[in-house]
């Protein structure tokens, strides 16, 4: 019955996050209250708008508005504190997070709206006890909203997302569909679409290589496959994946005839291959 | 047969593990991690997987196939295609000495595929 009781709080809370019909009630109950994301460690180039001001990101800095947010480049990361209580996110690289809205209710929670563009985040956060407070992620293709737990969601270049719970309980909605996606479990949101079913959790960042070949000794023409919530990176750019987790590059032939690739989870894990081309 | 039993129960866990996983069928013959590293290195944490240097001598499947490679990838997750000078194959596998590449052509020959042994430092 709380299980219920729960999951229905939690996909109320989210049809308001997708929907926004009560979007002017909630503003009438929340304030604005000293709430932030607080830089706690910074590696490689990152950069932070904060009150509509860019500069390059510091450890200490705190982000308070809509709109404020950080952005990391290639080989940097950046962990953010939630407050001083709520919890942590880890941003990875090549990954632009947001601020939609940070709020406090009238009962003391404290609503949490950030939206990741791009990239890969993983989000480590306390058991939420007033049920007032949530965390909703947003990206391209939906939202997922937790109430204390540790996951993580990986945002491809067409929007696509994948969602990985390790702890707790995560709920993912778009398209007016919502999905439980509890521990050990992930799935993955296309956009314009609902959520598919949630899959036991892989957190696997295996890659299958199926063909690796050079053309003319001037390209490379790679085909494989990765489990398709992760991302695969090549020169710091993530690349498209087929829905399947299939995918097919073609690029220059270095010199040195390696070609690098990463593949990250949403979960954050990473492995690092280096393809060395016969 | 517990040799074979321990074999198929270690390439149950190996998938579990997120290693490549090694369909149980390839455990019937006593080849040990050949088929496990036929195609990867590690090197400071980064699988290097392709042209390994120091493994000049290949196991090579010609053709360019893809029913063939996946049922070669059965056994060596690893094996990819590729192309050459002399066209393309399946690169089954990649080894330091000669004897281990042996061993594995004479599998995959055992396994009805043409398989050879060529050398390329």
């Amino acid at each position: 019955m709380k299980r219920r009781f729960y999951l229905l709080t939690a996909l109320g809370a989210l049809a308001t996050a997708i929907w926004g019909d009560r979007a002017q009630a909630q503003d009438a109950i929340t304030v604005r209250a000293n709430r932030w994301l607080e830089v706690r460690q910074l590696s490689g180039q990152t950069f932070t708008v904060a009150g509509g001001q860019r500069q390059s990101g510091r450890i200490g800095q705190r982000l308070q508005r809509a709109g404020d947010g950080i952005s990391t480049r290639r080989n940097a990361s950046a962990i953010l504190a939630i407050d001083t209580t709520v919890g942590f996110i880890q941003v990875s690289e090549n990954t632009d997070l947001e601020i939609v809205r940070m709020r406090s209710t009238a009962r003391g929670g404290r609503i949490t709206e950030l939206i990741v563009r791009r990239g890969q985040a993983r989000v480590q956060t306390r058991p939420f006890t007033n049920p007032d407070t949530r965390l909703d992620l947003r990206t391209p293709a939906g939202v997922s909203g937790v109430r204390g737990t540790v996951f993580g969601i990986s945002v491809h270049p067409d929007g696509r997302t994948g969602v990985a719970t390790e702890e707790g309980q995560v709920i993912s909605a778009a398209e007016g569909t919502a999905v439980e996606v509890d521990a050990g479990l992930q799935t993955l949101i296309f956009p314009g679409e609902a959520p598919l079913p949630p899959t036991p959790l892989r957190d696997d960042p295996q890659l299958n290589l199926q063909m690796l070949r050079a053309i003319d000794n001037q390209q490379v023409e790679i085909i494989g496959r990765t489990d398709p919530v992760n991302l695969l990176i090549f020169e710091g750019e993530a690349q498209v994946l087929e829905r399947s987790g299939d995918f097919r590059l073609t690029v220059p032939l270095p010199s040195d005839r390696n070609i690098q690739l990463t593949v990250l989870t949403p979960l954050g894990t990473e492995q690092v291959y280096r393809l060395r081309v016969p | 047969m517990l040799n074979v039993a321990v074999r198929g129960w270690a390439g149950i866990l190996l998938g579990l593990g997120g290693a490549p996983a090694i369909a149980d069928s390839c455990w019937y013959f006593d080849l040990g991690n050949l088929l496990e590293s036929a195609n990867r290195n590690i090197e400071d944490g980064v699988i290097v997987v392709g042209q390994i240097s120091g493994r000049p001598y290949q196991v090579i499947i010609p053709g360019d196939d893809l029913t063939t490679l996946e049922q070669v990838q059965q056994c060596i997750p690893d094996a990819f295609i590729t192309r050459s000078r002399f066209g393309a194959y399946i690169q089954a596998g990649a080894f330091d000495n000669r004897g281990d590449a042996e061993t594995v052509r004479a599998f995959l020959r055992s396994r009805q595929y043409d398989a050879r042994v060529i050398y390329f430092p």
